[in-house]
């Protein structure tokens, strides 16, 4: 591709993420601060039920800044897959009647969700300060492996984005089938429960989970680093996550002929 | 070989559909166990040779369902032919099927910027040319009106001012003048011949014989996917003459 064409597509790229981040916070009195609020709210709800109720901000250290950084992460991924899904028939116009590619919709959702999550993240490490002061433990050098799960998070967000945002046009059941695989997802994933908490006869099949090395880089600045994960899984769920992007990628460029037709 | 920016070059191009039988996941799975067809192929462009030089104006005529929509989002790349050669060259700016890509619940400056944008200016030369846009639309305070609420007519226009507004080389305008009234049609035809003495190529589709006699230097008659007749204007007498008697009109 020529310089002026990657400049035209930037110029698409920013101008699609710019209307994905005004259309979803028109209309509201809040307008961006949801992106704050929605994470907060349901930290509050997690830490009444899970960690006062069922007694698990006494088994995990700074519960409630745990939950905060899983959950981030975890609302990235869940609300980029389900805007994803739609994005392909939303924009069905276009892709109909205008050459471009359409990696772009999907990438533009992306982007979008990735300026909520950097917001919650800043909430966050504000929080941890607020709690460092406070003489909590905090990890702080721990907060190097955030880089690494947010660039893990990102390729392997976008990669099953791209691959869902097709499929569901092909088969409206991907849409249902992928709503049902998140709620089952929130409870697979170490969100509202650490690690150490899995039976040791689950812990193998966890360690399937290419999710993991993603919660594992957000999570482990919030307590003293007790808990250890090995480095060299980190790589193999970093290396995972890339390749997942690229399958996913692949996928959606294979699937497009297909679907420009079918739309 | 390398063609100037402007040309357009089709070589038997074939270009089909599947019908699909089943309209759900679970109808598909039921005719995949009976082993029943899940589709029918349905051919739209059955080997189409057609080569355009820059600055042509080419008028495409034919039935509705003769191909010509499909013939157009092929050249502007929208769809992959199913076999045969497309070489377009240059920035092409299609209107397909009256409405160009606009989405319904999107306001008419979002989709200005969006499809302007698509279709290859850049974010500032858009806020440039934002209000010439407009104003040639004749938008006037309905440009935070979401698109669903505008009239065909109104809709209509912006596609073509917008197209008409991003300095492609080739422009294929769709049934654009079925939409608006006889002083609008008159300006979408002068607009047409300002960008055409700028050199680029315009494929002009209508079934309006008036306008394709007073703009078009040559005329292609698309019949059921192929190219049927390709003459200059001159030689085209009879086919712009008499619609009743004409092979553009018939059933269909």
């Amino acid at each position: 591709m020529s310089a002026g064409s990657w400049i035209r597509w930037w110029d698409l790229a920013v101008t699609l993420t710019l209307r994905e981040l005004t259309v979803r916070y028109k209309r509201s009195v809040l307008g961006i601060l949801w992106a704050l609020a929605e994470p907060v709210l349901n930290v509050v709800v997690y830490v009444v039920v899970f960690g006062v109720f069922l007694g698990a901000s006494s088994q995990t250290p700074n519960y409630h800044l745990y939950v905060l950084a899983g959950l981030l992460p975890w609302l990235f991924l869940s609300s980029t897959l389900e805007q994803c899904s739609s994005t392909l028939l939303e924009h069905s116009p276009l892709v109909r009647k205008i050459a471009f590619p359409h990696e772009l919709l999907v990438l533009a959702v992306v982007a979008s969700r990735l300026t909520t999550l950097l917001l919650g993240l800043a909430l966050t490490l504000l929080g941890a300060g607020f709690l460092g002061l406070r003489g909590a433990t905090i990890a702080w050098d721990r907060l190097t492996w955030l880089p690494v799960g947010l660039g893990s998070l990102v390729v392997l967000t976008a990669g099953i984005g791209l691959l869902i945002a097709a499929l569901n046009v092909l088969f409206r059941d991907a849409g249902f089938l992928l709503r049902f695989a998140l709620r089952l997802g929130f409870y697979a994933c170490p969100i509202v429960y650490s690690l150490d908490r899995v039976p040791v006869e689950f812990s193998s099949f966890f360690s399937l989970n290419p999710l993991l090395g993603v919660f594992w880089c957000f999570q482990a600045f919030t307590s003293d680093g007790s808990s250890r994960i090995e480095s060299t899984v980190l790589v193999a769920h970093a290396l995972g996550a890339a390749s997942l992007g690229m399958i996913g990628w692949r996928g959606f460029r294979a699937l497009m002929p297909a679907v420009v037709d079918r739309l | 070989m390398t063609l100037p920016p402007g040309s357009i070059c089709l070589r038997g191009v074939h270009k089909s559909f599947r019908a699909y039988h089943a309209d759900s996941t679970k109808d598909l799975l039921v005719r995949a166990l009976r082993r029943s067809p899940l589709w029918a192929r349905h051919e739209v462009l059955r080997g189409v040779d057609l080569s355009i030089a820059p600055g042509e104006r080419v008028g495409i005529v034919g039935r509705n369902g003769a191909g010509k929509s499909t013939l157009f989002r092929v050249m502007s790349g929208i769809l992959a032919p199913d076999s045969g050669d497309v070489a377009v060259v240059g920035r092409i700016a299609p209107i397909i099927e009256v409405t160009a890509g606009f989405v319904p619940d999107l306001t008419a400056a979002e989709n200005l910027r969006l499809n302007a944008c698509l279709l290859g200016l850049s974010r500032r030369a858009i806020e440039q040319r934002f209000d010439s846009i407009v104003s040639f639309a004749g938008l006037g305070d309905f440009t935070e009106t979401p698109v669903r609420f505008l009239s065909s007519g109104m809709t209509a226009r912006l596609g073509f001012s917008i197209a008409a507004h991003v300095d492609a080389d080739i422009l294929l305008v769709d049934e654009v003048l079925a939409v608006g009234d006889a002083t609008y049609q008159r300006k979408c035809i002068d607009r047409m011949f300002e960008i055409s003495r700028g050199g680029a190529t315009i494929v002009f589709v209508s079934h309006d014989l008036e306008a394709l006699r007073t703009f078009c230097t040559r005329i292609v008659v698309l019949d059921e996917g192929r190219i049927s007749r390709d003459s200059r204007i001159a030689d085209a007498g009879d086919l712009l003459s008499s619609p009743l008697h004409s092979p553009l009109s018939g059933p269909g």
